[in-house]
């Protein structure tokens, strides 16, 4: 006996995208309602593939972006739902918690909303003829340090048995249903159904899969978003699909200035030379296909006629290189606006996020500098013995200022808005920004003395 | 390296002097002031540098030329510096090519003249500033130490770059603040907007409270309009109501079933008939008078009854009296005319034949057999006459005509016989003609007789005959006139026709007279007959005739007509005799011997006379007739009331008292009647106001079920009167209601406004454009935020790694370094100062000095000699831990040095001579005594003029050359 079902969470409804508000009104509205698009399109998958049942890992809506509209927004996608006669299985994440401060949605009947303190089986489709089982448990509050997993115990493998979980799939941690891939495994379920990490992906070592968010809404969420489709029979393993939805797909293009060139083969050197450079890449994006933007996927792409209807693009410009000399915060600001202009109407329309400078000075590479330098090569060396010393580390996370919080090993969506998340590897960008920029210091200080 | 031999060939003072053989270890080089030293060692400096353009240095007589023999780690190399050319190292005797910077230790110019050529002057000096490249610290500090002393400078750089973006611990200041404050309001806002569903909620809750409470006022506010109308309707209907209670009491003693009964309906036509009764009575009083008075005859009511009786006959006499009118009158016209139309007779008669006696003129005239003759007779008589005489005349004309032309015919034939014969062919010629139109008269008169019938072919063949017979025979006369006085023959045929024309006009002529005999024969007789005489032609005969007859006609004519008339009046007086013996009979006319008909119009006036009483009589006849009428009609009417006496004979006095007792006894009834109609009026109409769909739900509370037809409205409203004591207090609470309605308008109209205050609210709350914006705030902010975060904590970073880099290299660098100064320092101080440490003030590098009892010495709290051991000692130390072991000069630095310092100084340096050749350059002897003294071994050099001596074993030689009285 089988099921077809369609798996989703993250909508983080009301939520708006990071982006916008330099973006014409037209775009700023598009963009504003992208993640309103993607659920509703979502929920067009599930209606044209008549699948059974729809299950919701989480995150429905964000608490902090909380409004009445996203609210009624959702009741109307879980009410075309209804009118299908499909069925809905809902948890809810740490954006979302149940308890106090939850929304009080008048959700329509075909919802099951699994409540915070237990773990709850519902039938497919009913006691009597079931056809799958499904498992959730909520979140009551913000953080879950329980590892709800261990409870998801069905009675029997008669039927395909599917846990609904919201995890951030890290047995160390303590706010996110700790647990790990082999916890799940242990398991007597075929399907895991997670919501949390946003990006789609299969769980190498259990059936586990996460649906991903089906719209990115920041740079750090460049993964395309969507849901998944999957047809599983009990105790064999579930067929998945990855169906794209997102209206909008976030793209960080790194341009390194000690390769790029422009048409002549040469150098990139000034900003004229960096406006057309980008506005090729503009075009190279804008001609990409279905299969260029999910070939980072890990897992079957459903064919589709999907195609975003644009693309937020923040551009990073680093390495070495004449152009670094023309940069500066305004030179960055007027090149995103001139990208702004060129792309923005069209479709896929090209929305310039924001012009990042990390760029450096030309100079000799490292190797050649760590020869010739006493001192940068005993920079060098200082770097790495840094990396690699915990005290030091720490001492260097308390001089990145107030500004940063540290997050060892958690997320950091629960750090203040005016505060940035600082975990191991931002911190070794900065410190390997922080060595460039010194070695740029040292080395141009002393060709100057020279 | 150490020199071995040096050619100065030409440098400032010095040409072609010669060092040869130099030590590898101390050489004390002795020379008077001005006498080269301090060339010498500017030589030294540059030997392995080269020399710089405007130097400042003793300039060369001809070029630098400086050439030395040099031992580098045991191989030769010869160092020759020419001009301002850079020094060529050329390997000697096999030795291994080796760069030049190589073997100078990759010591930059400065750093070696500053570290290995040490002058008084340049010992004295303190470190200056860090930007000096040439400074003492750096010099002192080994090779790198000019890069590591920018490390500081880059360090503070970036210190003061994130302390501009974030101060000192990254908060919220300076550049940070503006975007954190960004995105503070902006949570703020966020807070606000997600706060917006919680509020949204509160006020949907709240508005349904109002709409619950503005259900509750509209109840109430229902309940009590309910309540006013109804009182109002009460207070309305208060009267109307009474009046029904008071109908109510005084219909309840009536018995209603009597006043049913009762005819009411007929009271009016009571009142109308009773009224008309005394009317036509009235009416028949004065009819009967006007009558008595009319008539003269004694018994006025006979005469009144035969009047009546006769009443047809009467009026058909009035109806004749025009027409009997008319006809004496036509009588009598008639009878004239007839009279008239005699005389005329008379007079036409008397014209027609004057000769008859006037008397008997029209007995004559009927007397006249005019039937003896027809008309036709006397018309064929006279007419005969006239025709046989015209046609008597006309032959006997024709014949003495043809008489004559016979004659002449006979005459001309005499005279012209010759042309006789022509005649007769004219003759023959025209027979064919005659035998042709006979055989055509046959042939078509044969046709015809076989088509039309025998007779018309006949006549027609006999036309067709005579016609061309006629024109033959013209013909033939033409022809022979045509040969007039030619043809004989013609003439003869003339004469023969007229011949046989006589003889037939003679037979003619001969019937004639016998016919005309008869016919006048005939016409005597007629004229006999008629009177006439004999004279009077046929015409006027007939004439005569035609008139006799005329009168003779009219005469009969006027007869009959007299005869008619006298028929018509005696008709006439036949019906006038029969209207006047009806008349008569009346008692109205004396008829006895008249002729009716000669007093008509006496007649005529009786009857209508006789009209004017019959109009009389039967007016009094009708006014009895309505009396009775009215009499009965009053009868059948009271019959009706069951209180009625009998009136069967009642007269017209007691049917009019009846009537007034029955009128009375209606004014009661119909007063009860009114009473109960106005009762059941008013209840109708409260029924229909209280039912009226504004009004009754007003009264449903109070309905009865007992009540279930119409009249529960009134019952109702009569309980609502019972619950309020009188009029006033039904106002009272028309007054509470009044103000307790204004005062829930007012609430409601508030709570109305509430809502729409909340309905508005609630969809601005429901709108996520407040959340979007604090979140696009927000991110704005942190747009801006992230790359100053990231700046700020680069460049603490970047500050920590190079303060660590900094202080790495100089524990590196300065810690053996000082370990090797301390000791140098306290060997020479005699342990007055046991260590030399360093300032980590690198903008400001200083030495401190640590005496033997711990205290701490700054450079500036030196002594000068002491000031200058200090960094000589530090100098000797940073050159016994260089890799390279170069030449080393001192030129004249021990001066200051009290004899003890002094000696220990250069014991110190006389170790140093171990590892580094040393040049010690002096004008004073007792140096040179002292290093003979105090150190193991050296060689002595005199300077002068630029030219060397020696070299020495012993000072003495040079000390002779500083002072001559050394000896």
């Amino acid at each position: 006996m089988g099921v077809t079902f369609l798996h989703t969470a993250d909508f983080h409804l009301g939520s708006p995208l990071r982006a916008v508000e330099a973006a014409s009104e037209s775009l700023a509205e598009r963009l504003q309602r992208a993640t309103h698009e993607a659920l509703r399109r979502v929920i067009q998958v599930a209606l044209d593939e008549d699948v059974d049942f729809v299950v919701v890992a989480g995150d429905l809506y964000d608490q902090q972006a909380r409004s009445v509209y996203a609210n009624e927004f959702l009741v109307d996608q879980f009410e075309r739902l209804e009118d299908a006669e499909i069925p809905c299985y809902v948890v809810h994440g740490n954006h979302d918690p149940l308890g106090a401060g939850a929304e009080k949605l008048p959700l329509p009947n075909n919802v099951h909303v699994f409540g915070a303190d237990d773990v709850e089986t519902v039938l497919y489709p009913n006691d009597d003829e079931p056809e799958a089982r499904i498992m959730g448990q909520s979140y009551g509050s913000q953080w879950e340090s329980n590892s709800l997993y261990y409870h998801y115990t069905p009675p029997d493998t008669a039927i395909p048995n599917i846990g609904l979980l919201h995890t951030g799939l890290n047995p160390d941690g303590r706010r996110y249903a700790p647990c790990g891939p082999s916890d799940l495994a242990q398991k007597e379920i075929d399907y895991w159904a997670l919501g949390h990490i946003h990006t789609p992906r299969l769980v190498d070592g259990a059936p586990t899969a996460y649906a991903g968010i089906p719209q990115g809404r920041n740079i750090g969420e460049t993964a395309i978003g969507g849901c998944l489709l999957v047809d599983m029979d009990a105790g064999s393993d579930p067929d998945i699909e990855f169906v794209p939805t997102s209206p909008i797909v976030w793209q960080e293009i790194v341009v390194d200035l000690s390769t790029a060139s422009t048409d002549d083969d040469t150098p990139l050197r000034n900003l004229a030379d960096a406006e057309g450079y980008l506005e090729e890449r503009m075009l190279d994006l804008r001609a990409a296909d279905q299969d260029s933007l999910t070939d980072t996927l890990s897992m079957p792409v459903a064919e589709t006629d999907w195609m975003p209807e644009g693309f937020v693009c923040r551009w990073t410009l680093s390495g070495r290189g004449e152009l670094f000399e023309a940069l500066d915060e305004e030179a960055t600001d007027m090149l995103a606006n001139r990208l702004r202009d060129r792309s923005s109407s069209a479709s896929p329309f090209v929305w310039t996020e924001s012009v990042r400078d990390y760029s450096a000075p030309p100079l000799p590479d490292l190797e050649t500098l760590v020869e010739s330098d006493e001192i940068i090569s005993e920079l060098v060396e200082l770097s790495n013995e840094i990396r690699e010393d915990d005290a030091t580390r720490a001492e260097l996370r308390a001089k990145t200022g107030d500004v940063w919080e540290w997050r060892a090993d958690e997320e950091h969506e629960d750090i203040s808005e005016d505060r940035i998340g600082l975990d191991e590897k931002r911190l070794d960008d900065l410190i390997d920004r922080a060595v460039t920029r010194s070695i740029d210091e040292l080395a141009t200080r002393r060709d100057n003395a020279n | 390296m150490q020199i071995k031999n040096l050619d100065l060939d030409d440098f400032g003072c010095f040409r072609r002097a010669r060092l040869q053989n130099v030590d590898s270890g101390l050489t004390v080089i002795a020379g008077p002031q001005r006498a080269g030293k301090t060339t010498f060692m500017e030589a030294v400096r540059h030997l392995g540098y080269g020399i710089p353009r405007g130097n400042g240095l003793p300039p060369a007589t001809d070029q630098y030329d400086l050439t030395a023999d040099v031992v580098v780690d045991g191989a030769e190399y010869e160092l020759a510096l020419t001009g301002y050319g850079d020094p060529a190292l050329a390997p000697v005797n096999g030795a291994p090519d080796r760069a030049l910077s190589d073997v100078f230790g990759n010591l930059g110019p400065a750093q070696y003249q500053q570290l290995f050529t040490i002058s008084l002057d340049e010992l004295r000096r303190m470190p200056t500033s860090l930007d000096d490249d040439v400074s003492l610290s750096a010099i002192l500090l080994g090779a790198a130490y000019g890069d590591v002393l920018k490390i500081p400078q880059i360090q503070a750089a970036f210190s003061d770059r994130a302390k501009s973006i974030g101060g000192k611990h990254g908060r919220s200041v300076y550049d940070l603040k503006e975007p954190i404050s960004e995105i503070q309001s902006g949570v703020d806002a966020r807070d606000a907007a997600v706060a917006q569903v919680d509020e949204h909620d509160q006020k949907e809750a709240a508005r349904d409270d109002v709409n619950s409470r503005v259900a509750e006022l509209d109840e109430e506010i229902a309940d009590l309009t309910t309540e006013q109308t109804r009182l109002n309707t009460v207070l309305t209907e208060y009267g109307e109501f009474e009046t029904l209670q008071e109908l109510n009491l005084e219909l309840d003693g009536a018995d209603l079933d009597q006043i049913d009964a009762f005819p009411t309906e007929q009271l009016d036509r009571g009142r109308q008939l009773q009224s008309q009764l005394e009317e036509v009575q009235e009416g028949l009083t004065t009819a009967e008078e006007e009558f008595a008075q009319q008539v003269t005859v004694e018994d006025p009511e006979a005469y009144r009854d035969r009047l009546l009786d006769a009443t047809s006959t009467i009026r058909a006499y009035n109806r004749e009296i025009a027409g009997w009118r008319e006809r004496v009158n036509s009588l009598q016209e008639q009878r004239s005319e007839l009279a008239k139309e005699r005389r005329k007779l008379r007079s036409r008669a008397a014209d027609l034949q004057p000769g008859w006696d006037d008397d008997s003129l029209l007995d004559r005239v009927r007397d006249v057999e005019t039937d003896l003759f027809s008309r036709d007779e006397v018309r064929s008589i006279t007419r005969t006459c006239e025709d046989v005489r015209s046609e008597l005349n006309e032959v006997e004309r024709n014949l003495t005509e043809k008489t004559a032309r016979h004659e002449q015919l006979e005459h001309e034939i005499d005279t012209a016989t010759d042309s006789s014969s022509e005649a007769s062919l004219s003759l023959r010629d025209q027979l064919p003609v005659a035998a042709g139109g006979t055989v055509l008269a046959l042939i078509v008169g044969s046709a015809l007789g076989v088509v039309g019938g025998a007779i018309l072919g006949v006549v027609i063949t006999l036309v067709i005959i005579l016609t061309v017979g006629a024109y033959a025979a013209s013909r033939l006369e033409f022809e022979s006139l045509e040969v007039d006085g030619v043809s004989v023959e013609t003439l003869r045929a003339d004469k023969r026709s007229l011949t046989a024309d006589i003889e037939g006009l003679r037979s003619r002529k001969t019937e004639l007279e016998t016919e005309y005999s008869t016919a006048t024969e005939q016409l005597d007789s007629l004229r006999e007959k008629l009177g006439l005489s004999d004279d009077t032609s046929p015409a006027a005969v007939r004439e005569f005739y035609a008139d006799l007859s005329s009168l003779r006609n009219d005469l009969t004519t006027l007869e009959g007509d007299v005869e008619a008339l006298d028929m018509k009046e005696e008709t006439l007086r036949s019906d006038l005799a029969a209207a006047a013996e009806t008349v008569s009979e009346l008692g109205v006319l004396d008829t006895d011997n008249s002729d009716p008909l000669e007093d008509a119009e006496k007649l005529f006036a009786t009857i209508e006379s006789i009209e004017e009483d019959l109009d009389l009589a039967q007016t009094v006849t009708t006014a009895q007739q309505t009396v009775s009428s009215r009499k009965d009609d009053l009868r059948d009417l009271l019959a009706e009331w069951n209180d009625a006496p009998d009136l069967t004979n009642a007269d017209s006095a007691t049917l009019v008292r009846t009537v007034d007792q029955f009128l009375e006894r209606g004014e009661n009834v119909t007063e009860l009647v009114e009473a109960r109609e106005q009762r059941d009026g008013i209840r109708v109409r409260l029924q229909r106001r209280l039912t009226v769909s504004a009004i009754e739900p007003a009264f449903e509370p109070y309905r009865d079920s007992e009540h279930d037809d119409d009249d529960w409205a009134i019952a109702a409203f009569e309980r609502v009167i019972e619950a309020y004591t009188d009029r006033e207090a039904i106002e009272e609470r028309l007054d509470t209601i009044d103000e307790t309605i204004e005062s829930l308008e007012t609430e409601r109209s508030e709570c109305v406004e509430e809502r729409v205050e909340l309905t508005k609210e609630l969809e601005e709350l429901a709108s996520d454009d407040d959340v979007r914006e604090a979140h696009a705030t927000i991110e704005a902010g942190r747009r801006r935020l992230e790359p100053l975060a990231e700046e700020y904590a680069t460049h603490r970073i970047a500050e920590y790694l190079l303060n660590e880099l900094h202080e790495r290299f100089i524990d590196r660098t300065t810690g053996p370094l000082l370990d090797e100064a301390s000791e140098i320092f306290a060997r020479i101080t005699d342990n007055a100062y046991t260590k030399v440490d360093s300032t980590e003030e690198f903008d400001n590098l200083d030495f401190q000095s640590v005496l033997a009892d711990g205290q701490t010495q700054q450079t500036a709290e030196l002594s000068r000699a002491t000031a200058e051991q200090l960094f000589l000692a530090i100098r000797l130390a940073r050159i016994r831990r260089h890799e390279s072991s170069l030449p080393v000069l001192l030129d004249d630095s021990l001066t200051n040095f009290d004899p003890s310092h002094h000696v220990r100084t250069l014991q110190t340096i006389s170790e140093l001579a171990d590892t580094n050749q040393v040049f010690l350059l002096t004008c004073h002897p007792e140096l040179l005594e002292r290093v003979d003294t105090h150190t193991d071994s050296a060689q002595y050099w005199s300077l002068d003029d630029g030219q060397f001596n020696g070299p020495y074993s012993k000072p003495d030689d040079p000390c002779e050359l500083l002072e001559p009285t050394w000896s």
